[in-house]
């Protein structure tokens, strides 16, 4: 289906632009005069450039006046405009308008985002990326200090930053699944409840009482304000998965969703991840730090078998289910769908953005199941910043890489069999015994990395993203030269 | 190549699909010989009209064009994957063997085919043969070459050539390997042995090393076979599954895939001598009979006759067309 029908694009643009503009102003107003009291107060500027980017996306101000009303107008403009009978035709019913509104509060949520880390990083970059103390409380940050006194690595600040992405992702998901509804089946009141959406969380923020601060609704959209009130980071982020799934026919609307896009490799995957996972934690002892033992992969210095073929299933099986998908689009579909696109640039573009949320969604889900598996052992788990930054940054940056560079010697070559090779090169050069310059970048996301302590966490981080963003412009580039698969 | 050639390419495949279908169907269904020579006019003519037939459709027998088509150099897999067989074992055992204490040749023997070759062997198997065979049915010759035998002796005639060409570069694989760790690197001094000058190889090393007792020489026939019969193995189950499967990376991946799986799991439930790998590749582990080896050797046997029935099965199409 046409992406801007789809989407209704060309209204709904103009709007974000308004709101981009408005966004930018308010940022840059907000971080002019916190860089100003916290020089005002401390004579010098103390703070770091993750503590800036925190600012940007964590300040409860400014999601509660700023972000979180324009995603409210563009989803609600984005569900209002999309209920019409051509396009309810094309959507193919109610269902699809409801899976057609989660995408457009994705896509809403994923733009406000981006615009924010955008503006946050300018704001950060001339800053110090180090420090050696707590500052957050010197900086101003009046709302924030109190919430996450420990913050001494940066590591961990950006560990905060990703939860609260994905808190507002959530968010947006939500709200653009209960307007959906309201849309269909009380169209009169649908204004009413966008005043309400608006003007509900100052309330909540402001005249919520303090004893009841564990029930506040505005701990779903706020992670700080939450893990302040004492409660698990993902414990909210649960509550709002129950809460969807609550709503009335969203289940079957899900159900049908998630059967057309699950594919049986997927099934399998998830059976021999989770099969493996209880496995490994028979044969080891996980302890308190369920993540670093499971994910430890291998070492020149300590290789298990197990651990390693677990690492290797985990990332480079996700990796292959992807290559997969892609061998099919390349040998069944491409010839249809390229017609339809346009362009390989613009279709290649948008699969590797769906298999990045796919990628986001399994790594997701597998620190979920550790986190219940530690509860039913009644192990509080205690995941470090830099363990965490390896399964949430260099591990989905890994596959990517890999995905990117196999769909890139398929589509140059033709021929399935240089995939599996590239698939087969990661796996024998994750391999401690197989690799002279341990850690190569297929082992990068190895949690032995953490102990090891050779390279630090930044070099990990910035060396697997580097390796993703290059393997993926140079697809990029090949498929702009070469608009058709070799045949 | 641009998006209309492609076009034009798929097209053409689609329709050679057809016409070989129809084909295959009027030989299948018994139609008479007026009706039979109608469809294979008609799906020839298609065909030839769209060049696909190549020198059949312009006046050459059915016969050249096959012979043509099925020329030496498409299967350069077979060298390839047969020197990276060979050549993996070797690089990697006189590179590590410096790193490590070797009592004895037999014991450089073990460090070579430990690690690295277990890794990548049922890959390699796999892809021997069975890389060049999904070129054939990608191109849509497997189609020519079935209506022109027959089902049945198409797939049997693939299986017999994998097999073949698996079990030859298994057995090279040992037996290049042996040749070097038991005569040439002794007699001419690449490897310190510890102690010096060679101890008799003590028999309980790995399972199947406990034939080194009654003789070398039947140590080397048994275990050469058996690695032999693995390669074929997996071999024969790429061929097979390119046939059975639609999609041929899926095809060619799964044996190793598969393979992965089971010795992770077997391994994580501490029976890591029922793994399709440890059946052959024991050096990791405690030795035992000659039980496990051998039955799960059997199993893939078994795995593999119920993938030729399948895949000799009239129930399907003739293979799947991509």
């Amino acid at each position: 289906m046409n992406f801007a029908l789809r989407f209704g694009l060309s209204t709904r643009f103009q709007l974000l632009l308004v709101g981009v503009v408005a966004l930018i102003s308010g940022i840059s107003f907000t971080g002019t005069i916190q860089t100003t009291r916290a020089v005002a107060r401390t004579n010098e500027l103390t703070a770091t450039g993750p503590e800036a980017l925190m600012l940007c996306l964590g300040d409860p101000y400014l999601l509660v006046y700023g972000l979180w009303p324009i995603a409210v107008l563009t989803i609600a403009k984005c569900v209002a405009t999309s209920y019409r009978t051509v396009l309810l035709v094309r959507l193919g019913g109610p269902r699809g308008y409801v899976a057609s509104s989660v995408i457009a509060g994705l896509v809403v949520a994923a733009f406000i985002q981006l615009t924010a880390v955008g503006v946050g990083l300018a704001t950060a970059l001339p800053l110090p990326w180090r420090h050696s103390q707590p500052r957050l409380g010197t900086i101003g940050l009046d709302v924030l200090a109190p919430l996450n006194p420990d913050s001494t690595s940066a590591g961990q600040v950006l560990v905060d930053i990703l939860l609260q992405l994905a808190y507002f992702f959530v968010s947006c998901v939500l709200l653009a699944l209960v307007m959906s509804f309201i849309r269909i089946r009380h169209e009169s009141g649908f204004r009413i409840f966008i005043g309400l959406f608006l003007a509900a969380p100052p309330i909540l923020l402001k005249l919520w009482p303090e004893s009841l601060i564990l029930i506040n609704p505005i701990n779903l959209l706020i992670s700080f304000r939450a893990r302040g009130a004492g409660i698990h980071a993902v414990a909210p982020l649960v509550l709002c998965l129950v809460l969807v799934l609550w709503i009335r026919g969203t289940m079957s609307t899900l159900g049908h969703l998630l059967l057309r896009q699950l594919a049986p490799a997927w099934l399998l995957f998830g059976g021999i991840v989770l099969v493996g996972m209880l496995l490994v934690s028979r044969q080891t002892d996980l302890g308190e730090n369920s993540l670093f033992t499971l994910f430890y992969g291998g070492s020149p210095d300590s290789m298990s078998f197990l651990t390693w073929s677990f690492e290797v299933i985990f990332w480079q099986g996700m990796a292959l289910v992807l290559v997969l998908q892609w061998s099919t689009f390349i040998n069944e579909r491409a010839w249809v769908e390229l017609i339809r696109y346009g362009s390989g640039v613009k279709k290649l573009a948008f699969g590797l953005l769906a298999d990045l949320a796919v990628v986001y969604l399994v790594t997701a889900a597998s620190l979920l199941l550790l986190w219940i598996g530690d509860e039913v052992r009644s192990q509080h788990g205690h995941w470090s910043s830099a363990e965490l930054l390896q399964h949430l940054v260099v591990g989905p940056a890994i596959v990517m890489s890999m995905v990117a560079i196999a769909v890139l010697v398929m589509w140059a070559s033709g021929r399935e069999s240089a995939a599996l090779l590239v698939i087969t090169a990661g796996i024998v050069g994750s391999f401690p015994m197989a690799a002279p310059w341990w850690p190569i970048p297929f082992a990068l996301m190895f949690q032995s990395n953490v102990a090891d302590g050779a390279t630090s966490e930044w070099f990990r981080v910035v060396t697997s993203l580097v390796f993703a963003s290059a393997s993926v412009a140079a697809l990029l580039l090949v498929v702009s030269k070469r608009s058709a698969p070799s045949q | 190549m641009s998006v209309a050639a492609y076009c034009q390419r798929q097209r053409r495949q689609i329709v050679l699909r057809n016409g070989t279908e129809r084909w295959r169907k009027s030989i299948y269904l018994g139609v008479s010989n007026e009706e039979d020579n109608d469809r294979r006019s008609l799906a020839r003519g298609e065909a030839i009209d769209l060049g696909i037939l190549g020198g059949y459709g312009r006046g050459l027998p059915m016969s050249d064009t096959i012979q043509r088509k099925s020329s030496v150099h498409r299967y350069w897999t077979v060298p390839v994957a047969s020197i990276l067989l060979v050549a993996i074992p070797a690089i990697y055992g006189l590179v590590m063997a410096p790193g490590y204490a070797l009592a004895d040749p037999f014991d450089h023997f073990g460090l070579a085919i430990s690690n690295l070759l277990p890794l990548v062997f049922p890959l390699l198997a796999t892809g021997i043969f069975a890389i060049s065979f999904s070129e054939d049915v990608r191109s849509g010759y497997c189609l020519l070459e079935q209506i022109r035998i027959g089902r049945r002796p198409y797939v049997l005639r693939h299986c017999r050539t994998g097999a073949f060409v698996g079990a030859t570069a298994g057995f090279m694989t040992i037996a290049v390997w042996w040749v070097i760790t038991m005569v040439v690197a002794p007699r001419v001094g690449w490897v310190n042995y510890y102690p010096e000058g060679g101890a008799p190889p003590p028999p309980e090393r790995f399972t199947w090393s406990q034939l080194m007792g009654t003789s070398p020489i039947v140590f080397f026939v048994a275990y050469s076979s058996m690695v032999a019969l693995h390669a074929a193995l997996y071999s024969v189950m790429g061929v097979l599954l390119t046939i059975i499967l639609s999609n041929r990376l899926l095809a060619l991946a799964a044996p190793f895939v598969g393979s992965f799986v089971l010795n992770f799991v077997f391994g994580s439930l501490g029976l890591g001598q029922w793994g399709p790998m440890s059946a052959i590749f024991t050096q990791g582990l405690t030795q035992g009979s000659f039980v496990p080896p051998i039955a799960t050797t059997g199993a893939m046997l078994l795995l593999v006759l119920v993938m030729i029935l399948r895949a000799m099965s009239t129930k399907r199409p003739a293979v799947n067309f991509q």
